[in-house]
């Protein structure tokens, strides 16, 4: 994630992450999100890129073909609380 | 139309006083002149960032849509070589010579800059801002780790506001072990961001002090962004202790650790968020950062260790 920079903070830094990573699921690669060398990791980032995959994909296909390593707790709750969200939102929709 | 205003910028002026000032030139149109007089630091000799940001910006937004603007500025002796550093001159187009070595200004300050919205620029101003702690020898990961958050966040705001630009600044005292900052920006505000097209419709009916009351609350949102930005803003302030103050339209929102109340008074044209963050204060960031993970758990059947690695 590092080669988008050290501070991951933009919504429209997101979408063009989750540009990259949608691309790479539809051809059914797995991504690894390797976050080392990342400072911040903001909300609106966290929802943007991650959370909204959750708008065309099912989150059990999300998990089989993605995962997170050098996250630390932080940036776990973040991207966690963001999937939480978007979950809550499909859910009460 | 042709008007006359006073600016007093001294430590002692309040940034109320100080919208007050500058409201001739806030609602002034293009067919109007405005003469300013504008005074720095003639009471104490001090003045602050944030007050140079709230008179720079707004003249500067005055003079884009077109308002004359004429007038003269003395500034104390005192303060007239830190005004020059803070480049209020320069974006005032103020010629102004300076009888001093300009240095470098990271870590122990952000001069008053315009940022763009959402751009990778803007939010390398978010490690400016906390190089000025790690500089200070502040090693409090959580309390980093919280104001990177913060001020990424409030920096991503400005979207919420439809407007293309913000203005930021900083300065660290090492006096009183305390960060002052402001970000501010010109757009549609905080009532109308969650009146107009509101994703909630109880929104709609919500009166400007309603709206500043509830902006700081979890999931307010007009929907163009998750409703978390202003409020772990807020928390951020119940736990180390500093101050937090939302002028947006005629309300202005001002929170400490033990108060929270709001005052009608002059109008800010958009949202200007002005915190006071305590260097020697520790914060957790859970605290901070209290995004609910229930039905993410509920999910994930409370086992994620086969995705987090």
């Amino acid at each position: 994630m590092n080669k988008f920079g050290s501070v991951l903070g933009s919504r429209r830094l997101g979408s063009v992450v989750r540009n990259e990573i949608e691309k790479a699921l539809n051809s059914g690669e797995n991504v690894v999100f390797d976050l080392t060398g990342i400072n911040t990791v903001s909300n609106s980032f966290a929802d943007e890129c991650f959370g909204k995959l959750l708008i065309d994909r099912e989150f059990a296909s999300i998990r089989k073909q993605t995962s997170f390593i050098n996250t630390g707790s932080l940036f776990q709750g973040i991207i966690k609380s963001a999937i939480n969200d978007r979950l809550a939102k499909i859910a009460t929709a | 139309m042709e008007y006359f205003t006073r600016i007093d910028l001294d430590k002692r002026t309040t940034h109320a006083e100080l919208i007050l000032q500058i409201q001739p030139i806030i609602n002034a149109t293009s067919y109007d002149k405005i003469d300013i007089q504008i005074y720095i630091g003639m009471v104490s000799g001090i003045v602050y960032p944030d007050q140079l940001l709230l008179v720079a910006s707004i003249i500067l937004t005055a003079s884009e849509r077109g308002v004359n603007i004429v007038g003269s500025l003395v500034a104390s002796p005192n303060c007239e070589g830190y005004v020059s550093r803070m480049d209020f001159f320069e974006h005032l187009k103020i010629l102004a010579p300076e009888n001093f070595v300009r240095r470098e200004s990271k870590g122990h300050f952000l001069e008053i800059t315009r940022f763009e919205d959402d751009d990778s620029e803007s939010l390398s101003l978010v490690d400016k801002i906390k190089y000025i702690f790690t500089r200070q020898k502040i090693t409090d990961d959580s309390l980093l780790a919280s104001i990177d958050l913060v001020i990424s966040e409030l920096i991503c705001n400005i979207r919420h506001s439809f407007v293309d630009h913000g203005w930021i600044t900083a300065q660290y005292y090492k006096a009183f072990k305390r960060i002052r900052l402001m970000i501010a920006d010109t757009g549609i505000g905080i009532h109308r961001g969650l009146t107009d097209n509101p994703k909630n419709l109880d929104y709609k009916l919500l009166t400007p002090e309603q709206s500043i009351r509830m902006c700081i609350e979890k999931g307010v949102t007009n929907g163009t962004g998750g409703g978390r930005g202003l409020h772990i803003v807020h928390n951020l302030i119940k736990e180390n202790g500093g101050k937090l103050a939302i002028f947006s339209g005629n309300q202005q929102l001002q929170v400490t650790r033990d108060k929270l109340y709001t005052t009608t008074g002059s109008i800010w044209p958009g949202t200007c968020v002005f915190l006071e963050i305590q260097s020697n204060k520790t914060v957790d960031i859970t605290k901070i950062n209290d995004g609910s993970t229930d039905f993410y758990d509920l999910h994930m059947d409370n086992k994620d260790e086969d995705w987090f690695l």
